[in-house]
């Protein structure tokens, strides 16, 4: 069992970072000028940080190079070892790592055995990025998986989600970085919220821990929302519906408190009204609406700390030492949401 | 394939043909260019002159950065490995074996461009030319060498390896003196070797012997820099 460890760890763009990730499935919801490209860096020892150490099991991959070769990693740009073509290039990666895999498996295990002749100058960024992600995941396993934006390559998305989760099932610590929601919800597993270089939420991927206090949303996609959404107004766990005739005629949005009971009274009301109901799936928050309430955590976590110590006399509250915010401890990784019913 | 052999690689890679066909044939140009201007003005001292300004003065200086320059990717050396480094190679012997890789180039460069001085500039193949060119030849090989030593020392300080500038600037400041502000640059040395002025006074196998450590010291100091 892996277990990486960011102690101070400051980059260019990443703020000075504490954090302890053990062997499993990790997530950080983050765009690159937030550091996002700079955290895989960090953690895959291609770059040093500024101050303080990144440690693999101890040991730093900047400096190490056995800790290095049990990396796999995925970076925003990619640069192949050189070579003149993708076969030769991916088989001096594997030479170095000491592997016992041959190119036209790693290659074939991904649909990508036409590559392995092709010139690596003629590859676009993206494929660059497939082929290494396909490097990445085709080797033997490794102690740690850091990838920015693992379902953001020329790979089938379930294909690679099921290869993380089966590296972090293993063992290994995974971290991916992402700025999708949706990405993130897919690769499940523990999540952090980095915004601005800083690590200021740590949360689980469901819905309601992403933005607490906002109403959960479910998309119907059904033959007559009207219908539906008239049989939805008397139910209790139905807090609100909209729809849009014109922009989308067969989808309808519906908002509750619960999770399981607005699924049922959707399935409810469809029976009730005869609509047919062809899917159903949990709308998940963009990017800009985690970090909003992201920002109005801390604000809270701001607020209430004033409160206290204003309260406090005058000796006691010079005496006070900083607010510290307290991230919550997510719940176990849960299976990812939506889908069809 | 060790590390060491795949920087060698991995410069052999990004000073490929037409890069190193490119750089040679502005490199004659000036070289001639200046050895035919030379000899027109002052045919007694033109290989003299075209030695110390075109090959020695400009020529191998900014051959050898440009040489670096594209083999750290117009960035740090250090970083530049990073596509070895990544799968756990160790990255002191790919800094290494890239800078031995441009090195070999370079010197190579350096001692034809210097030999073809002497042949234009001179206009004829006699025995004291052919000696002279032999002569020269070495001086610019060793020159080219440290310069690329120098120069990879220079990528691994600064944002984007900048401090391979900063060196050059230095060098072409400080190296035209005789005092003590020249002896760690490599043109002084290079200069007196030619029968330029001497460094601090020192003989020519003393300036040969500084040279040999300035380039001892750049390998020494960048593999103290760059950890595994």
């Amino acid at each position: 069992m892996s277990r990486l460890e960011l102690k101070g760890t400051t980059g260019r763009a990443l703020a000075r970072t504490e954090l302890v990730l053990e062997a499993g499935s990790h997530v950080v919801l983050a765009e690159t000028p937030d550091g996002a490209d700079e955290l895989v860096a960090l953690i895959s020892g291609a770059i040093r940080p500024r101050r303080g150490v990144v440690l693999l099991d101890g040991e730093e991959p900047y400096r190490n190079e056995a800790t290095r070769a049990s990396l796999r990693s995925l970076r925003e740009r990619e640069a192949l070892p050189f070579g003149r073509t993708v076969e030769i290039a991916l088989d001096r990666a594997l030479s170095i790592r000491g592997s016992a895999r041959q190119v036209s498996e790693v290659l074939g295990d991904f649909g990508l055995s036409n590559w392995g002749k092709r010139p690596t100058a003629s590859l676009s960024a993206a494929e660059a990025r497939t082929v290494a992600l396909a490097l990445a995941l085709g080797g033997e396993a490794g102690a740690l998986l850091a990838l920015f934006e693992p379902l953001a390559t020329g790979l089938p998305n379930d294909r690679v989600a099921a290869e993380i989760a089966s590296r972090a099932r293993a063992g290994a610590v995974v971290v991916s970085v992402t700025a999708s929601v949706r990405d993130a919800v897919t690769l499940g597993g523990r999540a952090f919220v980095l915004d601005r270089g800083r690590i200021v939420r740590a949360v689980a991927l469901l819905a309601d821990e992403l933005v607490p206090g906002s109403p959960l949303e479910v998309r119907v996609t059904v033959d007559d929302p009207r219908r539906l959404a008239a049989a939805l107004a008397a139910d209790p766990a139905v807090t609100a519906t909209s729809f849009d005739v014109e922009i989308a005629p067969q989808e309808i949005i519906v908002r509750g408190a619960d999770p399981a009971l607005l699924a049922l009274a959707v399935q409810r009301a469809a029976i009730g009204s005869g609509a047919r109901i062809t899917s159903m799936t949990r709308r998940i928050p963009s990017m800009d609406v985690v970090r909003a309430a992201s920002d109005g955590a801390m604000r809270a976590a701001y607020e209430r700390a004033y409160r206290a110590t204003a309260a406090l006399p005058a000796p006691e509250r010079a005496a006070t030492p900083a607010p510290v915010l307290d991230l919550p401890a997510p719940p176990p990784a849960s299976p990812p949401e939506g889908g069809a019913p | 394939m060790n590390a060491f052999t795949l920087g060698v690689g991995a410069a052999d890679s990004r000073l490929g043909t037409r890069f190193m066909l490119g750089v040679s044939a502005l490199l004659a140009s000036f070289v001639v260019l200046v050895a035919l201007v030379e000899k027109r003005a002052a045919p007694f001292g033109a290989v003299d002159a075209t030695l110390a300004f075109a090959v020695f003065g400009w020529g191998i200086p900014v051959v050898a950065y440009s040489a670096v320059a594209r083999a750290s990717e117009y960035g740090r050396l250090d970083d530049a490995v990073a596509p070895l480094a990544r799968h756990g190679a160790n990255r002191r012997a790919a800094v290494l074996g890239v800078s031995f890789g441009a090195m070999l180039r370079v010197a190579v460069l350096g001692a034809l461009a210097a030999a073809l001085a002497v042949f234009v500039a001179a206009g004829h193949a006699s025995a004291g030319v052919i000696r002279d060119a032999a002569t020269s030849a070495w001086i610019g090989a060793l020159g080219g060498a440290v310069y690329v030593f120098w120069f990879s020392l220079g990528s691994l300080f600064g944002r984007l390896g900048r401090g391979r500038f900063v060196l050059f600037v230095l060098d072409a400041v400080f190296g035209s003196a005789t005092t003590l502000l020249a002896a760690p640059w490599p043109r002084a040395h290079l200069r007196s070797l030619l029968g330029g002025d001497a460094v601090l006074g020192m003989p020519e196998w003393q300036s040969t012997a500084a040279l040999y450590f300035l380039a001892a010291a750049c390998l020494v100091i960048g593999a103290i820099r760059v950890p595994k």
